[in-house]
């Protein structure tokens, strides 16, 4: 299963890559919203995680973009999001994300709410 | 190194790169630019250190990064104004992140109240600006907003059974909306999941699917019963599987009960406390719903047309690998000793053999060009911009001035020019010093400045630039040039100079890199610490480079760093006087010159002096100064004519030249110490070890030193 | 083994790690000097070593140690009894000071030896001061003085007063 993950943060990329791939999945990155659409136009993914707070292109207009394409309606896209931030969530769930993941994560949790949302 | 520690090594590399972007930011937002991209970037750089110290548990560093981002959060929503105060302040404030990041990063703590200054200050501007409604805009509510509470449909009427009913499970209706399939969640996963918890019974209902001509293709007809055979699972966990679609679907859960014992009509299954207060919650959050968007637009609608030069924006088609730094190293010291191997095979072809195999000399030719290019290939990968040192200094340079109560500018140019990453790392502290000595000796008080007719504000410029194979480093400042007369008769004093010895002014001013001389009379606190330039120029020519100061009475100081690309592998001159071999550095070299047909003549002290195209030049017999063993005819010798630094000549004698060679540099003072004359060693062809002629320092020492102690 | 003609406590022959040193033992002309093995890294034959400028008269120069550049010093000139003319004989004792790997140049390497610490005499006053400042302390070893060198001070004499 190919993972997209999107986030400006190399720490937080390093972090879901270890996870991730340590659970077996593939994991492609991308810095911005913008390198994630660039991504999706060329690969295909069964997830994708992002970030809301990025540079040039952010999450929450990243999952507008991915949405209004026609060939992702039903990719699923979790968010990446604090404690704290629920309103940024209910923006990113209003724009069409599937899900959310706390930072900081518990890997076990990350592998289980990923399953919740991909086949 | 533990998973762990990795991941914190690159928290603190991105933390490191965040707070450079941070500066460069503010320095724009300073100098007038306060574009939504910036305030935005800046709160963005703000919120990554936050999310990272979090994983971490760097609870100060989280704090503080948490009253910042809310400020910054206030500013790129107009809500407070970026006046010059707040810019101060946010200054202020990375500085006091780096303080935290770095007592991250060697595991120490910082005082409790640290940085509590600035934070109150964030606090107070916040509250202003928020008036009445001080939740309203805070991007980053209050952890008890975020109780785990999942507003759920509820159905009042519906009988509930209470925890003392004997229950045999739950009844869960889950009928989604069509937004659920547009968040592109599925039923079927969420099923599955529940699935797992426990024994399940699911049951579609249909009976709402229209018939075809009626069907919408996109229409949402289907919902599901799913009965939980036993209790043993909580009602919490079963919501928690529908916590994604919360409010894309109809939820009921409900306890099937054996025997109810009692029914209650308004004891409903949660804390119903719950409900007025997220009544509450969403009121408040709407007006900052319905302004973010707005200022999003606003900051995209920039983020188009203006282009910071500053910026650099990962160019669309690089690919980018990262690897571990020590794997890039291993690979630079193999092609080091890669390089040596090579030159030490060239060097073992003598004539009879030259001849001989043809073939393997014109092999032996590719392999010194593709090594070379391996060479400067693996170098390139190591190479960094001279940012990550030059962003040191602008904080460098306010600390100075608050502490000199001057006023300083810095400006820096080039930022973006590359030097390996080993000489970038030895750079810091003779760059600190040297802006240091600017700051405290070159820019003159405010008083004295008017007085001059000059600005009240002293500028610094740190510049840097590649020239050929060297890297050009310049520090100018526009103050008050160095005072000849004081350092003269200083060094005059303190025997550097001898009574009666003429300088010229250029001379003069390189006095100052002389060991053991300071112009401050008593030592500053700032650029003091006991040791003066003369530390800056070992550092320097540590690592095979140069410096030179121009000064101009009344307008300024300039002094330039001249350094190699890469500290890893250095062109020499092998020569070899009294019988050992000794290695001039090629860059140092202007011409070699037999010395039979030099042109000597002696002065009364002794000395010699080569006469070389009308100039005279001081000359040092190495043989000599090094007290080595000369049974070499003095004709048969060979004269190095070397450029010290960007005024004086220097001419070596040497016994004999053996040819040119690339070497690595090693360190004596790794197990010995500092030899004067003697930049360092390196392992030659054979094995055996020559040393590095240090062209400059045996400039500044010009008379032999007779210190050998039997 | 070499312990027991030292020990003149119960006899048991074993000497506990906690209160024994273990000694390379090495001649300069007719006299034996001592460290401790803990501190050697490497016994070389003597290959030369390029001489270094303005250094005393007992650092005999640098040698290649598998890339590092390590200072030789001569102990027989240390000791104020003239420069040694090495031959492919004489060997050179790479020991790690204070984190720093030094050499030193002497005749031979004769023995090891486990002696007790409270076997380490220290040297009597009176003598020169230097001979206190070279040495920690001597052992008697089959009826013969030997010389336990003290590393610190031979790296710390090389250098010159400023």
């Amino acid at each position: 299963m190919r993972i997209l993950t999107v986030d400006d943060s190399r720490t937080m990329l390093s972090m879901l890559q270890h996870t991730l791939s340590g659970a077996g999945f593939e994991v492609i990155q991308a810095e911005d919203g913008q390198q994630g659409l660039d991504k999706l136009k060329t690969e295909s993914f069964d997830v994708v995680i992002t970030d809301i707070n990025m540079p040039v292109m952010d999450g929450i207009e990243f999952i507008k973009n991915v949405r209004s394409s026609g060939k992702y309606q039903s990719l699923p896209i979790l968010i990446l999001t604090t404690e704290s931030s629920r309103e940024k969530r209910d923006q990113g769930r209003a724009a069409g994300g599937t899900g959310w993941i706390v930072k900081p994560f518990d890997p076990e949790k990350l592998i289980s709410v990923i399953n919740r949302v991909v086949h | 190194m533990s998973e762990l520690d990795e991941f914190k090594a690159t928290f603190f590399d991105e933390c490191s790169e965040l707070l450079i972007e941070l500066e460069e930011q503010f320095t724009a937002i300073e100098e007038g630019d306060k574009s939504p991209d910036r305030m935005h970037a800046v709160f963005r750089a703000i919120h990554s250190v936050k999310g990272g110290a979090g994983a971490f548990g760097f609870t100060g560093l989280v704090g503080f990064a948490h009253e910042f981002e809310t400020l910054l959060d206030f500013v790129r929503n107009d809500k407070i104004e970026m006046t010059n105060e707040v810019i101060v302040l946010c200054i202020r404030s990375n500085d006091i992140i780096a303080d935290f990041v770095e007592a991250a990063k060697v595991g120490e703590e910082l005082a409790s109240d640290y940085g509590a200054v600035e934070k109150e200050k964030f606090i107070s501007l916040c509250k202003a600006s928020s008036g009445d409604d001080e939740e309203t805009g805070e991007p980053v509510e209050d952890e008890e907003f975020d109780i785990d509470f999942t507003p759920v449909m509820i159905n009042l009427d519906e009988e509930m059974g209470d925890d003392e009913g004997i229950s045999e499970g739950w009844l869960v209706k889950f009928v989604p909306h069509r937004e659920l399939y547009i968040s592109a969640n599925d039923p079927i996963l969420l099923l599955r999941e529940l699935a797992e918890m426990s024994d399940i019974e699911v049951k579609a209902v249909l009976i709402d699917i229209p018939t075809l001509p009626d069907f919408e293709p996109m229409g949402v007809y289907c919902s599901w019963e799913i009965s939980f055979s036993d209790d043993s699972v909580e009602e919490e966990l079963i919501r928690e599987v529908f916590e994604f679609v919360d409010g894309d679907c109809d939820l009921e859960i409900t306890k099937i009960e054996a025997k109810p014992i009692q029914e209650k009509q308004d004891d409903v299954d949660f804390d119903s406390e719950n409900l007025p207060s997220f009544a509450d919650l969403a009121d408040e959050i709407k007006p900052v719903e319905a302004e973010k968007p707005a200022a999003t637009v606003a900051a995209k609608g920039t983020e188009q047309t203006s282009k910071s030069p500053s910026k650099t924006a990962p160019v669309a088609g690089v690919q980018s690998i990262r690897v571990d730094l020590d794997k890039v190293d291993r690979v630079v010291n193999m092609v080091g000793e890669l390089v040596i191997t090579q030159s030490m095979l060239t060097q073992q072809m003598d004539d009879h053999l030259k001849h001989q195999y043809q073939e393997l000399i014109r092999g032996l030719e590719v392999l010194a060009t593709t090594t070379r290019g391996l060479q400067d290939s693996v170098m390139a990968i190591r190479a960094q911009p001279v940012k990550s040192v030059f962003s040191r200094m602008p904080r460098l340079v306010r600390e100075l001035a608050t502490k000199t109560g001057k006023k300083i500018k810095l400006e820096t140019v080039g930022e973006n020019t590359e030097i390996d990453k080993t000489v970038i790392e030895q750079l810091s502290d003779p760059l600190t010093h040297m802006i240091r000595n600017s700051a405290d000796h070159g820019i003159e008080s405010v008083e004295n400045r008017v007085k001059a007719g000059k600005s009240e504000t002293g500028t610094i410029r740190l510049s840097a630039e590649q020239a050929g194979g060297s890297i050009l480093i310049i520090i100018e400042d526009d103050g008050a040039g160095i005072n000849r007369e004081r350092v003269l008769q200083l060094a005059r004093d303190k025997g550097v100079v001898g009574e009666d010895q003429q300088l010229s002014d250029d001379q003069i001013d390189n006095l100052i890199f002389a060991p053991g001389f300071s112009t401050v009379e008593e030592v500053s606190d700032l650029s003091g610490r006991g040791v003066g330039m003369d530390v800056v120029l070992s550092n320097i020519n540590k690592i095979g480079g140069a410096v030179i100061v121009k000064s101009w009475p009344g307008k300024g100081t300039r002094m330039t760093l001249r350094l190699p690309l890469t500290l890893a592998v250095l062109d020499v001159m092998l020569v070899k006087v009294g019988g050992c071999p000794y290695v001039i550095p090629l860059s140092s070299i202007v011409e070699t010159i037999q010395n039979s047909r030099a042109d000597f003549g002696k002065l009364p002290t002794g000395a010699k002096v080569l006469q070389v195209r009308g100039e005279y030049v001081h000359s040092i017999d190495l043989a000599d100064r090094f007290e080595l063993p000369n049974d070499i005819n003095d004709k048969d010798r060979f004269v190095v004519l070397c450029e010290a630094d960007g005024t004086n000549k220097l001419a070596l004698i040497v016994d004999s030249i053996i040819g040119q060679q690339q070497v690595v540099i090693k360190s004596l003072e790794e197990n010995f110490e500092r030899i004067e004359g003697i930049a360092g060693g390196t392992i030659l062809g054979d094995g055996s070890v020559g040393l590095i002629v240090d062209v400059q320092g045996l400039r500044n020492s010009p008379s032999p030193s007779h210190r050998n102690v039997a | 083994m070499e312990a027991m003609h030292l020990s003149n406590e119960a006899g048991d022959g074993e000497v506990s790690e906690v209160d024994s040193l273990q000694l390379i033992a090495f001649s300069i002309d007719e006299q034996t000097y001592s460290v401790e093995i803990t501190t050697v890294r490497e016994i070389r034959a003597w290959n030369g070593a390029t001489p270094l400028p303005n250094t005393r008269e007992f650092v005999r120069g640098v040698i290649n140690l598998r890339g590092t550049i390590v200072p030789i010093f001569d102990l027989r000139a240390r000791f104020g009894e003239g420069k040694t003319e090495p031959t492919k004989t004489h060997v050179v004792v790479v020991m790690s000071v204070d984190e720093k790997f030094v050499g030193i140049l002497v005749d031979a390497v004769s023995d090891i030896l486990t002696v007790k610490k409270s076997d380490v005499h220290p040297v009597p006053e009176g003598n020169s001061s230097s001979d206190n400042e070279l040495l920690r302390g001597i052992i008697t070893h089959d009826s013969r003085m030997v010389g336990l060198i003290d590393l610190h001070a031979i790296v710390d004499g090389a250098k010159l007063e400023e």
